[in-house]
């Protein structure tokens, strides 16, 4: 243990050197602007960028690197909170209260417990891998195709119970998201899959240009029936930082999101949804004041953006133990390592110490960066409120044109974009809630591929999927949470069945 | 600030698009990767493409695309413009397997090839706390419990299934299941937790695990691979009369212009030629060899041929589930 912390000590030495705290804070403006662009996410935003990295050393490089994907991960959410654009997966979460929020006047606090909690889960999930990243390696071989379907299932009935106001709504979204989910290339055999003979089909529909278009062009086109004085958030926002109350209602939200962030991180191919659906599902779960979800809770924006951090510093536990990329941006990040000519793995710890230690102490150092450079930026950015609403929303529809062809260079994905929007603006005049339909588009294919691989596994036999305790305690849970949702509308008995 | 936000607008939609008189390339550059990151695949490609950039002068960035063993993103590249903005890493299963196994929509071959920088080194493993200590072993509980055995593939049904398709038949006939996976890393980690019994694979995702005493090979299926002909493993050449190539190529949607495809294939060639890539590439543990296009495509139809008969079988299999 000893042994350990010298070795951090050693790692911090090095990270900590005046050119590369250069090249760390140089990398959270570049990754905050690039991630600021809707469309460009942390992925995007990092791959496009690691060039400017090649011409320096390998800890230098990984500090920029880890810097441009915290930068761009905040980027994310500033568009989120103050737009309503989110840029990738985990910040569509973030719309649903932060962008309230703002409204409300609070888009300061959003963003400055968006801070916060990235940084406490990322310190949290760093103290794990340093202290104890090999035993928890055995979770990740624990969850097997079956686990994974189990967890799957659970995050599936979490969105429909807890992103709506309305059980049925919210089942009917999202059980919408899970169909938009079936075209594209089979998976274990390879054909393609109800894609009509268009080409652009057999990648299935992406998620970013439906996101984009559901939170961001769907407000865009509300906003147009509304009288623009009414949208101006109120006064309070020069209050910028967080009051007692909002400090008080983070506080817990943010311990429990950086567990969940780390548990999930172990778990490889789980991608950033799921993290993020979790926190805001058990934040609302455990609130005395559910209602207040989803029109400016704070918890709702707290727990989230925890999470999402935490489960991209605890995905490195795998990387380290196993060699196993376990999210996209670790497989970004491995990349980087190859570069090198380091292989990550078991070895890395024994024969590469420094570097190792190195880049923790590096992502971390990444992180605190962060904070430091952007609570003081909260005020800057809230000010961008302050422009005309016809403004601002005339540059959100042409970035989200331009963030949906680049991810992609293609067209069809700015008719996917505007057609996304259309059903965003028509869902909220119905008061369908989008998030669904979102979140279960991008867990859909992960959850076919896991029921998959658990039913080759078995030859077609159901009962691989309750084959040990965690993946029957986790289905538990899921019908435990479903059954006390349906009872709890049943009781109100409101008009429909009312979560 | 208003006027300033409006002028920044204006300009925006004023920057000068590129245009077709402006030299190759003018902009960033796509690799697609068809398999998941830290397999042999996807690193070799970030290798080269490293190196690539330097040569293009504009960043050359890689991508991965799941799905299908390579169809998807294969798919991706041959449907973008052949413009040279976008290439794929295409492997031995999407050009050579699944031809035969699958209506593809698409013939890979007809991608235009820019060269090749190496060819897998294949073999079977079994998890290290495993029963079986040789192939017989394998082989023998795989014929006394049909369909027990779990066999981890790369998803869909590619070069894995064609090994061990063909050590079936070598073998007189085994009945086992597979389990699709996303590619070689995942493949290895179905195996370390005990979700399959066994898997061929590349050398990449498996060195370190084989070095770590996790994973154990039981036969080498390419024509060779020294260091474990060294601890003894024995080759399905000179056991069972059997071996396979597992290509690789860099590759663009057809039709790519020839000038731009021969500026791509210098590229590439001088990547491997560098000392510097070329001792990354060595680690990675597969066979490194520089291939043109035209050499990588005649190959290519070459092994395709040659596969024609497992594959067809393999892909009436699958009809028949």
């Amino acid at each position: 243990m000893l042994d350990t912390l010298n070795s951090l000590m050693a790692g911090f030495a090095i990270a900590l050197a005046p050119a590369n705290l250069l090249f760390a804070f140089i990398g959270s403006v570049v990754g905050t602007a690039v991630g600021v662009l809707p469309g460009i996410g942390p992925i995007a935003g990092i791959a496009i960028l690691m060039p400017l990295t090649f011409k320096l050393d390998p800890t230098g490089a990984i500090i920029m690197l880890s810097a441009i994907y915290y930068g761009a991960m905040y980027g994310g959410t500033v568009t989120s909170v103050l737009m309503n654009v989110p840029g990738e997966g985990a910040s569509a979460v973030t719309c649903i209260d932060g962008y309230q929020m703002a409204l409300k006047g609070r888009g300061g606090a959003a963003l400055a417990v968006a801070a916060i909690g990235s940084f406490v889960g990322g310190t949290f999930a760093t103290m794990v891998l340093v202290f104890a990243a090999p035993p928890l390696a055995a979770v990740t071989l624990h969850f097997g195709p079956p686990e994974f379907f189990a967890l799957m299932v659970l995050g599936l009935v979490l969105i429909v119970v807890f992103s709506g106001e309305n059980l049925l709504l919210g089942l009917m979204s999202a059980l919408i998201g899970l169909a938009l989910a079936l075209p594209g290339i089979d998976f274990v055999e390879g054909t393609p899959r109800l894609t009509f003979g268009i080409p652009e089909l057999a990648d299935g529909i992406g998620f970013v240009p439906v996101i984009m278009g559901l939170y961001g062009i769907g407000e865009v086109l509300s906003s147009l029936e509304t009288d623009e004085e009414e949208l101006l958030p109120s006064d309070t926002i020069a209050s910028k930082l967080m009051t007692r109350e909002e400090v008080r209602a983070s506080v817990m939200p943010i311990a429990r999101g950086s567990i969940i962030g780390v548990v999930l991180g172990l778990i490889p191919g789980i991608g950033t949804i799921l993290p993020t659906i979790a926190s805001y599902a058990i934040e609302k779960g455990l609130s005395r004041t559910p209602e207040r979800f989803g029109h400016g809770a704070i918890e709702g924006v707290a727990g989230p953006e925890t999470a999402n951090n935490a489960y991209a510093n605890g995905a490195l536990v795998p990387l380290f133990t196993l060699g196993i990329p376990a999210s996209p941006t670790i497989a970004v990040l491995l990349g980087a390592f190859m570069m090198n000519g380091l292989t990550p793995g078991p070895f890395l710890f024994k024969e590469k110490p420094d570097f190792v230690w190195g880049v923790i102490a590096s992502l971390y150092v990444g992180n605190v960066i962060l904070v430091i450079l952007n609570l003081p930026l909260v005020g800057i950015w809230v000010k961008l409120l302050k422009t005309p609403r016809s403004i601002l929303f005339s540059l959100v529809l042409a970035f989200t044109v331009v963030g949906a062809f680049v991810t992609s260079n293609s067209i069809f994905d700015i008719g996917v974009l505007l057609v996304f929007g259309i059903i965003g603006y028509v869902f909220s005049k119905l008061e369908i809630p989008v998030s669904p339909m979102a979140f279960t588009l991008i867990l859909g294919p992960l959850t076919e591929n896991a029921l998959r691989q658990a039913l080759s596994m078995s030859g077609g036999e159901m009962s691989v999927l309750v084959r040990g305790p965690l993946s029957m305690s986790l289905l538990s849970v899921a019908a435990a949470v479903l059954a006390l949702s349906t009872w709890s509308a049943l009781r109100r008995k409101g008009p429909v069945l009312a979560a | 600030m208003l006027k300033t936000i409006i002028a920044l607008a204006a300009a925006m939609f004023l920057m000068p698009l590129p245009t077709e008189a402006q030299v190759y390339p003018s902009r960033p550059i796509r690799v697609i990767v068809g398999y998941g990151a830290g397999g042999s695949t996807d690193l070799a490609t970030r290798m080269v493409a490293s190196h690539m950039e330097k040569t293009l002068k504009q960043p050359v960035t890689v991508e991965n695309r799941t799905g299908g063993n390579g169809a998807v993103g294969t798919g991706a590249v041959f449907n973008s413009p052949p413009d040279g903005y976008t290439l794929t890493m295409t492997s031995g299963s999407i050009l050579t397997v699944i031809p035969w196994t699958t209506e593809l929509g698409f013939d890979p071959l007809k991608l235009s090839f820019v060269g090749s920088v190496l060819e897998s080194m294949y073999a079977q493993f079994v998890k290290a706390d495993s029963p079986w200590q040789t192939i017989e072993d394998l082989v023998n509980y795989a014929k006394e419990n049909p369909n027990q055995v779990i066999y981890a593939n790369s998803g869909a049904f590619g070069l894995p299934d064609i090994g061990m398709a063909q050590l079936a038949k070598a073998v007189g006939g085994i009945r086992y299941r597979t389990m699709p996976t996303t590619g070689g890393a995942e493949q290895v980690l179905k195996l370390l937790s005990g979700d399959a019994h066994t898997e061929q694979n590349s050398a990449t995702p498996t060195l370190q695990h084989i070095k770590s005493g996790a994973i154990r090979p039981v036969l080498i299926v390419s024509k060779s691979w020294p260091e474990l002909e060294r601890m003894g493993v024995p080759l399905s050449s000179q056991k069972y009369g059997f071996s396979v190539r597992n290509l690789s190529a860099l590759a663009g949607p057809p039709g790519l212009p020839e000038d731009i495809r021969q500026k791509l294939e210098d590229a590439l060639a001088a990547a491997v030629a560098d000392p510097e890539t070329r001792e990354k590439l060595d680690k990675i543990g597969e066979f490194i060899e520089f291939k043109t296009g035209k050499e990588i495509l005649a190959l290519a139809r070459e092994v395709q041929a040659e596969q024609r008969s497992v594959g067809e079988q393999l892909g009436r299999s699958v009809k028949k589930q």
